[in-house]
């Protein structure tokens, strides 16, 4: 998962700063605290119980060496010279006697600790000794009386080889502690970790919803990243607003041009319709003059309503055209009679043969016309004086319909046939002729025939010409008749 | 003096230079015209005298459009013929629904104007079927299934019946074998083909009357 915030801008002044920089607030510093004090607490604990058992054996240890009888002994010996009493007895045992009262002693030093204890009345005090670079058990014992012989230190220190294990138990005790925490470390901050990152990752999924980040609170970095990204959702459902409000009154700035130029458009069209009648009459060397102007004004209008048409049909969120039984028959029947009218003054024919009934599709009346429409133009456009168009409408068997329209013109070169239809593809043959053209129009019949399920198909037909074919599926059943379109 | 065969319409449309255009062009086809630059004039006129046909454009000054359809459509049952900018689908359903007959979807030419008046005032003539046709020096007799100082056989007969009774239409290949040749099932277009070549060479001269329509298929002329 990656969450990119590189092209949303933040606009810091307006908003509180989103990284916090405390110890116990951040994420790290959270790992950091957790682990350090639980490690501590293994430690302590290791430490306590390792020590407490120790205390434990030295003391029943000494004690069982200090019996009364050795006492008697050792006393007896003290007594007879307190100044050289301290004996070595072998095996790393030494025996330093001691005044109970002072804690004094003429023989050697005394553990001044451990003495207060026996001077406030204990029976013996003990200490172990297992950390530091001397291994070994301290015990003093009250042998009774007073004197300088009246207590005993007795020193045990162990081997090298017995410090040695006690080591290697310490270390591994550490070890397994270390690895007690980590553990319990990952699945104490893991497993939150692990729920956030997913609500995260369904946060980055779904773009534009802040709830679902905001899900994520928190203060650590996670709880930022999921805080930054619902500021920016949030600024990506503002700009998206802004976006869709822009271009809808872009959409509607074009429907309301293409409706506006309409008005101009046609009286400038009847002008020359009836300019062209008198200089058919009058002066007909300037015929062609006439007959670029009516071209440009047809181009002129269909590129406004292909305009109209394509924004309508590229709108992925807008709606889809209801599609309703329309008499495909009516509308190619307009489109053949309009279309003929403009052919007949550029010097082509267009002929049309359509059957006798109605022929039922369910479609969209104005792009189907306006479909038709571009086929229909382009095979006149393209076509030279003297040119023929043919507009035919069959049925395929019982359930379909397909439509040709069939131009003896120029056509397109076949490796270019596949073309026809991409958004804004000219042939190069047409550009040379005619630097005009959107490449609007047949990109418009290929997204209506997407629409409407239809399929279209170019050829080039012999010796000369292109001809475009539209097949679709006709309505079967007999629709109430009031929601026929002709 | 206004001419009571001749068919009035009432033309309403504030652009003078398109309504003067207009109104050349359907008096020149024999229409009489009155014209009404704004929805006012044209209730008023429409209330004092009836006319065969309106021809409203929907963009008027001041009011709606649509508003003059429906109340020019409640007064009497004149049809209508609007007069439309609006690429939208609703306003054509819209206009229908108000009543109107047809539409005009600018920019339209005169002579689609023409056209669509033609397809509402034109009377319907049902005239006596012809049994007997002519064709160039040859007449046809549709109930003996005779054509003069030719023989054809039943179904040459009846393609050449098919094409004559849709004379001056051209037809495609499909349609005609669909309509004259299948006795249930498909039969091939390119067989029509061959029915049409035999029937151009029986019938001689007269076979110039089948013509080869380019792209389409075959048409029976009105003339040779
Ligand atoms: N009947 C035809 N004969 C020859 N070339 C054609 C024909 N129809 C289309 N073309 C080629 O296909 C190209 C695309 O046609 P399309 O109608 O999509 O765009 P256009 O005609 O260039 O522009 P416009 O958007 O104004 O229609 C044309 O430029 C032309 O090269
Ligand atoms: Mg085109």
């Amino acid at each position: 998962m990656s969450v990119s915030l590189g092209r949303v801008s933040l606009r810091p002044s307006r908003r509180p700063p989103l990284v916090r920089g405390t110890l116990g607030g951040s994420l790290y510093g959270r790992i950091v605290v957790g682990t350090v004090l639980t490690a501590a607490g293994v430690v302590a604990a290791v430490y306590f119980i390792v020590h407490a058992t120790l205390v434990d054996v030295g003391r029943t240890w000494g004690e069982r060496l200090a019996d009364r009888t050795r006492l008697a002994e050792w006393r007896a010996s003290c007594e007879a010279d307190p100044r050289h009493a301290a004996q070595d007895l072998g095996d790393g045992l030494r025996v330093v006697p001691f005044d109970v009262r002072s804690g004094r002693s003429l023989a050697g030093s005394i553990d001044h600790a451990l003495a207060t204890e026996l001077e406030a009345g204990a029976p013996s005090a003990v200490r172990v000794d297992w950390l530091g670079r001397t291994v070994g058990a301290r015990l003093l014992v009250a042998a009774g009386g007073e004197g300088p012989c009246s207590a005993f230190q007795i020193d045990r220190r162990l081997d090298h080889l017995a410090v040695k294990e006690i080591r290697v138990a310490w270390a591994t005790a550490l070890f397994v502690a270390l690895f007690v925490l980590l553990a319990g470390a990952l699945v104490a901050v893991l497993r939150p970790l692990l729920r956030r990152l997913s609500i995260l990752e369904r946060a980055a999924a779904g773009v534009g919803s802040p709830e679902v980040a905001r899900q994520v609170s928190g203060s650590d970095e996670l709880g930022t990243i999921a805080e930054a990204m619902a500021r920016a959702f949030e600024q990506i459902t503002l700009d998206r607003e802004r976006i869709l409000r822009e271009v809808r009154v872009r959409d509607e700035f074009i429907a309301d041009i293409s409706h506006d130029v309409r008005t101009p458009t046609t009286s400038l069209q009847l002008s020359l319709e009836e300019l062209d009648e008198r200089v058919a009459r009058d002066a007909p060397d300037a015929r062609p003059l006439v007959r670029r102007a009516l071209a440009d004004v047809v181009y002129i209008a269909s590129l406004v309503a292909n305009l109209g048409m394509a924004r309508k049909l590229s709108d992925e969120n807008g709606p889809l055209p209801t599609l309703r039984p329309v008499d495909l028959r009516s509308i190619a029947e307009r489109v053949a009679l309009r279309c003929a009218i403009f052919a007949k003054r550029q010097g082509i024919v267009v002929e049309h043969a359509l059957g006798e009934a109605p022929v039922l599709v369910m479609t969209d009346p104005v792009i189907l016309e306006q479909m038709l429409t571009n086929i229909v133009e382009n095979a006149i456009r393209y076509n030279e004086v003297g040119g023929r168009v043919a507009l035919t409408l069959d049925r395929r068997g019982r359930e379909g319909f397909v439509v040709h329209v069939r131009d003896d013109g120029p056509g397109v070169a076949p490796s270019e046939l596949p073309h026809l239809g991409q958004r804004t593809f000219r042939s190069s043959a047409a550009r040379e002729r005619d630097p005009r053209g959107s490449g609007l129009g047949l990109a418009i019949v290929r997204a209506g025939c997407d629409r409407f399920g239809w399929t279209c198909g170019f050829a080039t037909l012999e010796p000369r010409g292109l001809e475009v074919a539209l097949e679709g599926p006709v309505v079967t059943e007999t629709p109430p008749p009031g929601a026929i379109i002709r | 003096m206004p001419n009571p065969e001749r068919s009035s319409i009432l033309l309403v449309e504030d652009d003078a230079a398109m309504a003067a255009t207009m109104v050349r062009a359907l008096r020149s086809s024999g229409y009489e015209v009155e014209l009404a630059t704004d929805g006012e004039r044209a209730l008023a006129l429409a209330s004092s005298r009836t006319f065969a046909l309106v021809l409203l454009d929907l963009r008027l000054p001041f009011v709606d459009g649509y508003a003059v359809l429906e109340k020019l459509r409640k007064r009497d049952h004149v049809p209508i013929i609007v007069v439309t900018a609006g690429t939208e689908l609703a306003d054509r359903l819209k206009a229908f629904e108000l009543g109107a007959v047809d539409f005009l979807a600018k920019p339209f030419w005169i002579e689609e104007l023409l056209a669509r008046v033609q397809l509402r005032l034109k009377r319907p003539k049902r005239s006596e079927v012809a049994r007997r046709v002519s064709l160039g020096t040859r007449v046809i007799d549709l109930d003996a299934r005779t054509v003069t100082g030719v023989e054809l056989t039943r179904v040459e007969f009846d393609v050449l019946l098919f094409l004559l009774d849709r004379r001056g239409q051209a037809l495609t290949r499909d349609f005609i074998a669909s309509g004259a040749l299948s006795v249930g099932g498909e039969v091939d277009a390119r067989t029509v083909d061959s029915h049409i070549g035999r029937i151009r060479k029986k019938l001689g001269a007269e076979g110039l009357f089948i013509s080869t329509v380019w792209g389409v298929g075959y048409r029976c002329e009105l003339e040779p």
